[in-house]
């Protein structure tokens, strides 16, 4: 599988998956085959956009977001590859 | 939507046009709607991503002029990673249509241009429609029309697909692109450090044949696309376009294509900026409807209830019309199913009842279903069911957007396996397709509810149905584990609910009906006239000897069953309707036990695709992975046949 650049030096960027339903983050980086992150990245998750996290769900279920006043239903397994920025400062949940 | 023998509205005889126009954008944004008002054809619409998957074509007569309007498949970007987007690319670089609708969801502008840019590099005739201009007003958004036409250099028009708003415009200008013939001139440029590179790419290939426009080669050299990369004969641009994406990955830390796509979205971004005024986003309607629709607990209780609600509705509908249609054919002529006579007569008598069979059967039934799921489909709920069960999915390597073709399987296979195209990777389409084909459609429920629901009791007959999805999971997770390829999890667009138009529920459910009539009557008509010669000319006897090692001595069936499933090979629901003319009777308990009609419907269910639905397999997939399919599931079939001849015997 052909890999996306990683950019992985800096610290506070954690995956998508951790923030809160209401939290929101900047994107930094994703991580995934060349297919993925264009994809996501067509649909307005490139770096620095901001996104919502509007909805998680049980057991490893997708997650809903909020990006370019769109929504979308990503995997979980995808969702763990995105990584954001903290944008409010709440706390970051621990996993 | 789909093409399935005979039954494709879409791609009517358009003959000789002046012209040709172009509907091209993001998915869900009312492209459909607009093909449809401007054509006066009926495209599938529905709100969820993806319904259209290949393309449309029909005749606009304006004001003198024959325009061929063409509805392509909604994307997001013209990559090489989907069929869609280069279908689309293709047909607007090569084939070179005289202007290109560019269709954009107005309330998300942002995303939408983003897709604009890329026409603009495609150097395309472009003229923009704001659709779902009715819905600004609801968001808090204002668009200043003139600011964008001007910031993009072509002409906008305002309009409203579903009220029909505007259409008379955007046909006007269109006209006046054409007529104007004004040289394209893309007015957008991105960084500097992109633009330099671009310069310099530009000068290393000369002509191309492909008729790719030269910036829009660079850019794509630039993005390491790989199918301009095996375009460009000169070796020196390819190698120059890799130093430079190198360079351009170096200075912004991220992979080249992610640079580009960022640069087009701020380009977007800043001229969605300029132009559109926004309220802050309010907690709307949707979100509220969400709040229970995706609730962790009471969601699926709702979703179950959804599904159970659409069976029930269709055969409780369904059986009312049934009721009554086949009162009204019977004042009409006396069903009299075998006759003695000349030729003639039995044809005829054949054929009148494959049409009875067709008309009592099968529309009262696919009607109802289609109605509900038209209904489903307008309103968002489909992508809500679709995240809701994509956990459940991963298990057959598939993800939620494969529910829609899987419910659609429950009306008809043919269309159903075509929707298998929403799934992205070769091998989902492919395992998605297999299951839809293991989906009883209304045909095969017409069996289990005629013969299972109708002589033993109610409760078999969902046993059946449930036992159905069991072995859809099983043969599902096989599937996964055997057949090569990738897999890749759910990326989805959320559309918000909306009220469903009883405008488009209509249309939508008599545009399925109707395809599916094209195919299920001609075959009725001429399946059963020819069984009827058959029989009449004494050669059933010799099809059921040959067939007796499976029917008689493993399935424990009657001998004539062995024709009864070839003729189902045509349409399922004959399996009954011959039983029926052959032994002139509608009261199968005196002709089969009750384990008999068990082992019937589920061999019936599973043992093959119908003609129709082997067609559109082998077309999606070729005919060797068609037969793949179907030879497994005979041998499925007969398999679990046999096995229930020996188990059910203890429970009767
Ligand atoms: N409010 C509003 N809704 C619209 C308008 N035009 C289309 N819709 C709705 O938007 C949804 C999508 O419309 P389609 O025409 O199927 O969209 P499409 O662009 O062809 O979609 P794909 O085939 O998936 O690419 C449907 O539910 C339509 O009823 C409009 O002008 N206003």
């Amino acid at each position: 599988m052909v890999r996306g650049y990683i950019k992985m030096d800096i610290e506070n960027e954690i995956p998508l998956t951790r923030l809160d339903e209401n939290q929101k983050g900047e994107i930094a980086f994703i991580r995934g085959s060349q297919k993925i992150v264009k994809r996501l990245s067509d649909l307005g998750l490139i770096p620095m956009s901001e996104v919502l996290v509007m909805r998680k769900t049980m057991m490893r279920g997708p997650i809903e977001v909020y990006v370019k006043r769109t929504t979308l239903a990503i995997a979980h397994d995808i969702a763990e590859n995105i990584f954001v920025k903290l944008k409010s400062n709440t706390k970051i949940k621990k996993n | 939507m789909a093409a399935c023998p005979g039954c494709e509205p879409s791609k009517k005889n358009v003959g000789k046009a002046d012209f040709v126009v172009a509907l091209a954008g993001n998915a869900n944004v009312g492209k459909s709607t607009i093909f449809n008002e401007l054509t006066g054809v009926d495209q599938i619409i529905g709100n969820w991503p993806g319904k259209t998957v290949e393309r449309a074509e029909a005749l606009l007569q304006h004001k003198g002029y024959r325009i061929k309007v063409v509805d392509l498949p909604g994307i997001y970007s013209f990559s090489t990673f989907s069929m869609e987007e280069i279908v689309s690319r293709d047909f607007i670089a090569i084939e070179k249509p005289a202007a290109v609708v560019n269709v954009i969801d107005a309330t998300t502008l942002e995303r939408n241009l983003f897709f604009t840019m890329q026409l603009l590099e495609l150097n395309a005739p472009l003229i923009i429609a704001l659709n779902q201009a009715d819905l600004l007003e609801k968001r808090g958004v204002y668009i200043n029309t003139k600011k964008l036409e001007k910031m993009l250099g072509v002409p906008v028009v305002l309009t409203s697909a579903i009220s029909g708003k505007g259409i008379s415009e955007l046909t006007d200008k269109i006209i006046e692109v054409v007529k104007a013939k004004k040289k394209v001139n893309n007015k957008v440029r991105y960084g500097k450090e992109i633009e330099d590179r671009i310069k310099k790419l530009e000068k290393h290939f000369s002509k191309i044949k492909s008729g790719y426009h030269k910036r829009w080669i660079a850019i794509k050299l630039l993005e390491g696309d790989s199918e301009i990369k095996k375009l460009i004969r000169s070796k020196k641009a390819v190698s120059m376009a890799k130093k430079f994406s190198n360079e351009l990955t170096k200075i912004h830390g991220h992979d080249s294509t992610v640079v580009i796509t960022a640069e087009r979205y701020h380009i977007a971004d800043r001229i969605a900026r300029h132009v559109q005024s926004i309220s802050p986003r309010k907690y709307n309607i949707s979100d509220i409807i969400d709040k229970i629709a995706l609730h962790p607990v009471l969601g699926y209780f709702i979703l179950v209830g959804v599904i159970v609600g659409l069976l029930v509705w269709t055969f409780v509908v369904g059986f009312k019309i049934s009721l009554y249609l086949s009162n009204w054919l019977a004042i009409l002529e006396q069903l009299s199913p075998v006759v003695q006579g000349s030729f003639l007569t039995i044809l005829w008598n054949g054929a009148f009842t494959g049409f009875v069979a067709g008309v009592t059967l099968v529309i009262p039934y696919v009607l109802p279903f289609y109605l509900f799921l038209a209904f489903l489909e307008d309103s968002g709920y489909l992508t809500r069911i679709s995240f809701m069960l994509d956990r459940g999915m991963h298990k057959l390597g598939l993800h939620g957007k494969a529910i829609i073709p899987l419910l659609l399987g429950y009306g008809c296979n043919v269309p159903a396996c075509f929707s298998c195209r929403v799934m992205e990777t070769p091998k989902q389409k492919f395992v998605s397709a297999f299951l839809v084909t293991l989906i009883p459609c209304t045909a095969r429920t017409v069996v289990i509810l005629g013969l299972v629901a109708a002589f033993i009791n109610i409760q078999w007959a969902l046993a059946l149905f449930a036992f159905d999805i069991l072995l859809i999971i099983l043969l599902g997770m096989l599937a996964f584990r055997v057949v090569p390829g990738e897999s890749v999890g759910l990326i989805m667009e959320m559309p918000n609910y909306h009220l469903p138009s009883f405008k488009v529920i209509f249309k939508q459910t008599w545009t399925r009906t109707k395809s599916l009539i094209w195919i299920v009557f001609p075959i009725y008509i001429i399946g059963s006239a020819a069984l009827q010669v058959f029989y009449a000319a004494g050669l059933l006897d010799p099809i059921n000897n040959l067939l007796k090692p499976i029917t008689v001595s493993w399935l424990m069936l009657p001998s004539v069953v062995g024709i009864l499933l070839i003729f189902g090979i045509v349409r399922k629901e004959m399996t009954i309707l011959m039983l029926a003319v052959l032994f002139g009777t509608t009261n199968f308990l005196t002709i089969l036990t009750p384990v008999q009609m068990i082992v019937l419907s589920l061999v019936t269910m599973i043992y093959i695709p119908c003609l129709a639905t082997i067609f559109a397999l082998a077309k999606e997939f070729g005919w060797k992975r068609a037969w793949l399919i179907t030879i497994i599931e005979i041998a499925v079939a007969i398999l679990i046949g046999g096995l229930a001849a020996r188990v059910l015997p203890v429970f009767f």
